[in-house]
């Protein structure tokens, strides 16, 4: 039997009972269905250990052909998506209140449309996969069950219908210059520079929006683990995978395409580490680090490389746990003091040992700091980019790491260290907390055993 | 057989460390944590008498480490051990951290750490052992307060990306990611210029150099004194002198400007922090600011450029670590019987701790200069290298540097040794002028051991000054150096012991066969008190302090404006003010289109078809 439509539709038939199952439920059945994905990924991983290729054809007409297929890349990203989401759904356990936004149900029938989007080999199924990806963003972020802050809702829908429509437009010339959509096909055709540069802000456009308005202060619906979801699936996971596979590895992209995605990710470093720096809520300030963070492994992308796509892949495991982690200490700080702003916030590290040390163990790692694991592929890029001539480019990226630091600390500093001014009961171990800090010790113990982490890199990239 | 090393230098110790964690009681912490370092002091011996080939760990396939020592990393290495073996004998019985669940697993994790900092051989070794103390400085830091440790952070953390930065430049014009023993590059374009800075700016941001120095004295005041009598005093030192080293003799080959640029900021980094440290009142902080004021001799003996201003300078980063971790070791053991660091409270210990009263009196007089103590040593010979290259170079430049440099070394011997005058007035002579009197039961000999090795320390290394050029100087440099006045050592030692001696007989022959206390006419540091109740340490040199010029200079010097983590911030916020704008202008069509939708939305009421509401 072949494994791929059986675990699409395993992964189906588990969202759909999380949707249809009672309310007290359904954070129960949400672990079990990113059990379940996580376990399909367990199983492509160990068919990829023993070379077997699985494909998937199901053809309609001349170019609309259902495809799917296990390969390194999207196995891989498939796997840290899969992991980081069983992790949060873990968290997740006991917090029914969200489901006014039908958190659970959007999160399983996101993670759906993410393993769908992977292993698709159409562009065309591939782009459904990710608008639908997209649609239930916009329901988690509670998009049609609040009228508050409309305007930036509006925004919101006017930049991704925006999005959308380039991407179709994309789509359709890529067809009409090859006469094919099938991914195989497709490799080492040229794509004009332009083309590739409207696909490229399209893909980002759409994803950075999801989780801005997800960690958009003042937000009435916006929660901490909604936005590491959003992070995880659409900027960490679809961004990073459409980018990787499509453009950068399937066409042939010229000079300027490589040296926009460097003007790009210093764009995504800068311009959110402004907003994160000056900014005073914590989610937005974590939400904004994201971003930043996002263009680091952008960065490693554009240096073309064999070393620099798996150097882009440590990148984003290692901001995938660390961006995960930091999202729900957020919650945990939140749920404690019930309060978002730093200005109201101070002193909790007397009374939450247990998330202040994630915290910091997750910030770390973000920031690059050795021994953690985010320093490999930050040392590793500086390194190789700097031999290709890229000196400018990776100033601005050292400095983009510093102000990370910067802002990092400045957060930790106002919300644990300081005067105490709000929370009220001493902090014990929790579930919650156990998740937290399994993040952070990962992050710690995978970048002192960078060899494993490389190793198993391996099992993706031949 | 470097790999059998390894394994009690580091692989061992990071096992302990993570089961330290795991173990409830202080006690085996302890004993485990001592024990542990002690193989690795031994194993630190044996590398540095073996002097074993360098060997190659695969970590993953691009990238394999490579660690050995030379001979002056392999001495390092067993400082390194030593300050990190006595630091914990001392902490097994100092109240504020022996029991502190995760501080002895700091400890030992930073010994590894500092090992495998020293023993690198290529650049990304150095740079991830280099960066791991980086966190481990924040994880010890934050056992205090906390605050302090997050502008560490930010400043050491600025050194270090720094650091990479300059590596990264250095390997693009070196073509090699090894760490050159010979004959280094020269600053002949931007690209080695901006290499060496940055690399600099790493090298003074672990050893303390002004300007990025900031984090010291504020870490002192919150950190726990073994801490500090770890990081900034020792093993900060060590290896950010050890950096310099590397720098100015390997990597590169320095010009005239670069030596003046040495010079300038290690005589700034001595002016600027002597005077600073006048005025403390804060025993702690006031030993931080010697920790900064001495890694200055440590930069103008590189700045020198010649042979004896590098041994000068590598001779005084050993002994300053000697005798400052002793200080600060000092200062804690104070605050253990007194439970406060406030020279205003504190006076007349001499009679109740005297042991620590001659150990700090032999540190403050090896700190000062005073012969035959080994900063005497350390510091006749970098003396003699600012003579030297007065007389030397041609440029009439760099001989006004030289002798910028000369003066303001000489000059910050004075304010060491005034300093160090009201010291010991403060804690040990003078009178107890606080409101409590009471003193805390005596010190264990765990506290009182690592002052009398470290004392003793002092004393070797100012009568046996070529143990070191011999031993590790000169074979690592391959030249000979001599002194201008040689040092009898063996006559000296008979000469200091007979002083001893007919000290003690004339004490015994006196008929004071035990301590009383005597009160005298005592010098003040030439005040003229107008009260006869007392006068505490602290009036000393007011007069300075409140003299027409230097008023202004000490209130411009503690403005938080000249603090580089406040003008880092500063800067920072400026520039994310600009590009905050220029997101917001470049979303703006955006935003209108956005308003104008909502308008419509709003007005002809169809707002509920898109939106309904949901409680």
């Amino acid at each position: 039997m072949n494994p791929i439509p059986f675990c699409l539709l395993l992964s189906l038939a588990a969202a759909l009972l999380v949707a249809v199952s009672p309310r007290r439920f359904k954070p129960h059945l949400l672990v079990v269905s990113m059990l379940v994905n996580f376990s399909a990924a367990l199983y492509f991983v160990g068919g990829l250990t023993r070379q077997v290729n699985y494909t998937f054809q199901l053809e309609f007409n001349r170019w609309l052909c259902l495809s799917f297929a296990v390969e390194g890349l999207n196995t891989f990203v498939f796997t840290v998506f899969s992991f980081t989401a069983l992790l949060i759904s873990i968290y997740c356990l006991g917090q029914e209140a969200w489901e006014k936004n039908h958190f659970c149900a959007s999160v399983a029938n996101l993670s759906f449309m993410v393993m769908a989007a992977l292993f698709s080999t159409n562009l065309i199924f591939m782009f459904l996969f990710f608008e639908g990806a997209c649609f239930c963003a916009f329901i988690l972020n509670g998009l049609y069950s609040s009228s508050g802050d409309l305007k930036f809702r509006i925004k919101n829908i006017a930049l991704s219908s925006l999005a959308t429509l380039v991407l179709i437009f994309g789509i359709v010339n890529i067809y009409l210059n090859n006469n094919t959509l099938q991914l195989d096909f497709l490799i080492a055709k040229p794509m004009p520079g332009l083309l590739a540069l409207f696909f490229l802000s399209a893909v980002l456009l759409k994803s950075a929006q999801a989780l801005h308005l997800a960690s958009k202060a003042g937000t009435a619906a916006s929660c901490a683990p909604q936005a590491a979801v959003l992070n995880i699936a659409l900027m960490t996971s679809l961004a990073f995978f459409i980018v990787a596979r499509v453009l950068v590895l399937v066409f042939s992209q010229g000079q300027l395409f490589f040296d926009s995605l460097r003007a790009v990710s210093m764009c995504f470093i800068f311009s959110a580490a402004a907003f994160a720096l000056l900014g005073s809520d914590i989610r937005n300030i974590i939400g904004s680090c994201a971003l930043s963070q996002f263009g680091f492994i952008l960065l490693c992308l554009a240096g073309a490389r064999e070393l620099s796509l798996r150097t882009a892949m440590v990148c984003m495991f290692a901001n995938a746990l660390a961006v995960t982690g930091l999202f729900l200490c957020a919650d945990r700080i939140v749920q404690r003091t019930g309060k978002f702003s730093l200005r109201e916030i101070g002193g909790l590290a007397k009374f939450m040992p247990y998330t202040a040390t994630a915290f910091i163990l997750c910030a770390f790692s973000l920031i690059g700091i050795p021994p953690f694991l985010g320093f490999w592929p930050k040392c590793l890029n500086v390194l190789s980019s700097v031999q290709q001539g890229h000196v400018f480019i990776e100033v601005m990226a050292v400095v983009g790491a510093f102000v990370t630091l910067f802002y990092l600390m400045r957060l930790f500093n106002k919300v644990f260290l300081g005067k105490v001014s709000a929370c009220i009961w001493q902090d014990r171990p929790a579930p919650s907390d156990i998740v937290v800090l399994f993040i952070g010790a990962l992050s710690l113990l995978s970048g002192l055993l960078p060899g494993w982490t490389y190793g198993f890199l391996r099992v993706f990239i031949k | 057989m470097m790999k059998s090393y390894l394994f009690f230098l580091a692989f061992l110790p990071m096992l302990a460390a993570s089961a330290m964690v795991f173990i409830k009681p202080a006690r085996p912490r302890q004993i485990i944590a001592i024990a542990v370092l002690l193989a690795a002091f031994i194993c630190s011996i044996l590398v540095f008498i073996k002097m074993p080939a360098p060997v190659s760990l695969k970590i993953f396939s691009e990238y394999s480490a490579i660690l050995g020592p030379n001979r002056l990393s392999g001495f390092i290495l067993f400082f390194i051990n030593f300050f990190g073996l006595l630091t914990a004998v001392y902490s097994s019985s100092y109240t504020q951290v022996k029991d502190n669940r995760f501080y002895f697993t700091y400890l030992v994790t930073l010994i590894v750490f500092s090992n495998l900092a020293a023993l690198s051989v290529d650049f990304i070794s150095l740079i991830f052992s280099w960066g791991a103390l980086l966190a481990l400085l924040y994880a010890l830091l934050s056992l205090g307060q906390g605050q302090s440790a997050s502008k560490a952070l930010s400043i050491v953390g600025f050194g270090d990306f720094s650091l990479l930065l300059g590596v990264a430049l250095y390997v693009l014009s070196s073509g090699s990611a090894m760490m050159p023993e010979g004959l280094g590059l020269a600053l002949d374009n931007p690209v080695k210029w901006a290499s060496f800075i940055l690399m600099l700016s790493g090298a003074f941001a672990k050893a303390g150099c002004m300007p990025l120095h900031t984090w010291i004295p504020d870490a002192a005041e919150e950190a726990p004194v073994p801490v500090m009598a770890i990081f900034p005093a020792s093993l900060d030192k060590l290896l950010g002198i050890y950096l310099l080293a590397r720098i100015s003799t390997g990597f590169f080959v320095l010009n005239n400007y670069a030596l003046a640029l040495l010079l300038l900021a290690g005589s700034l980094t001595i002016i600027i922090a002597g005077m600073m440290a006048l005025i403390q009142h804060d025993l702690r902080k006031l030993l931080a600011y010697y920790a900064i004021s001495q890694a200055g001799y440590m930069v103008i003996g590189f700045g020198a450029g010649s042979a004896i201003g590098i041994a000068a300078g590598l001779f005084h980063m050993l002994n300053n670590a000697v005798y400052n971790s002793g200080l600060f070791l000092s200062g804690g053991a104070v605050a253990q019987r007194k439970n406060t660091f406030d020279l205003n409270k504190l006076g007349g210990l001499a009679i109740f701790m005297p042991l620590e009263f001659v150990c700090v009196l032999v540190f403050s007089l090896s700190i000062s200069g005073i012969p035959p103590f080994n900063g005497f040593v350390s510091k006749w010979m970098l003396y003699q290298s600012m003579i030297s290259g007065l007389f030397d170079v041609k440029s009439l430049l760099l001989r006004g540097v030289f002798l910028f440099a000369l003066v303001a070394a000489m000059f910050g011997s004075m304010l060491t040794l005034a300093s160090f005058i009201k010291v010991l007035y403060s804690v040990f002579l003078g009178q107890d002028s606080s409101v409590n009197k009471q003193i805390g039961p005596e010190n264990p000999w765990r506290i009182k051991l690592p002052l009398v090795v470290l004392s003793g320390l002092c004393v070797v290394f100012g009568l046996f000054p070529n143990l070191f050029i011999k031993l590790v100087y000169e074979p690592w440099m391959n030249r000979t150096i001599s002194l201008i006045s040689g040092w009898p050592g063996v006559v000296a030692v008979m000469v200091l012991f007979l002083a001893l001696f007919l000290g003690v007989v004339n004490w015994h022959l006196s008929g004071r066969g035990r301590l009383v206390l005597r009160r005298d006419a005592a010098f003040i540091g030439g005040e003229a008190p107008d009260f006869r109740t007392g006068f505490p340490g602290t009036e000393f040199y007011r007069t300075i302090e409140d003299g027409p010029v230097l008023k202004k200079i000490y209130r411009l010097m503690s403005l938080s404006g000249t603090d580089f983590y406040n003008l880092i911030e500063g800067f920072l916020r400026f520039v994310a003010y600009i590009i905050k704008g220029i997101t917001l202008g470049l979303g703006l069509p955006f935003e209108m289109f956005a308003r104008v939708l909502t308008k419509v939305l709003r007005k002809y009421g169809k707002l509920k078809y898109f939106l309904p509401k949901v409680s």
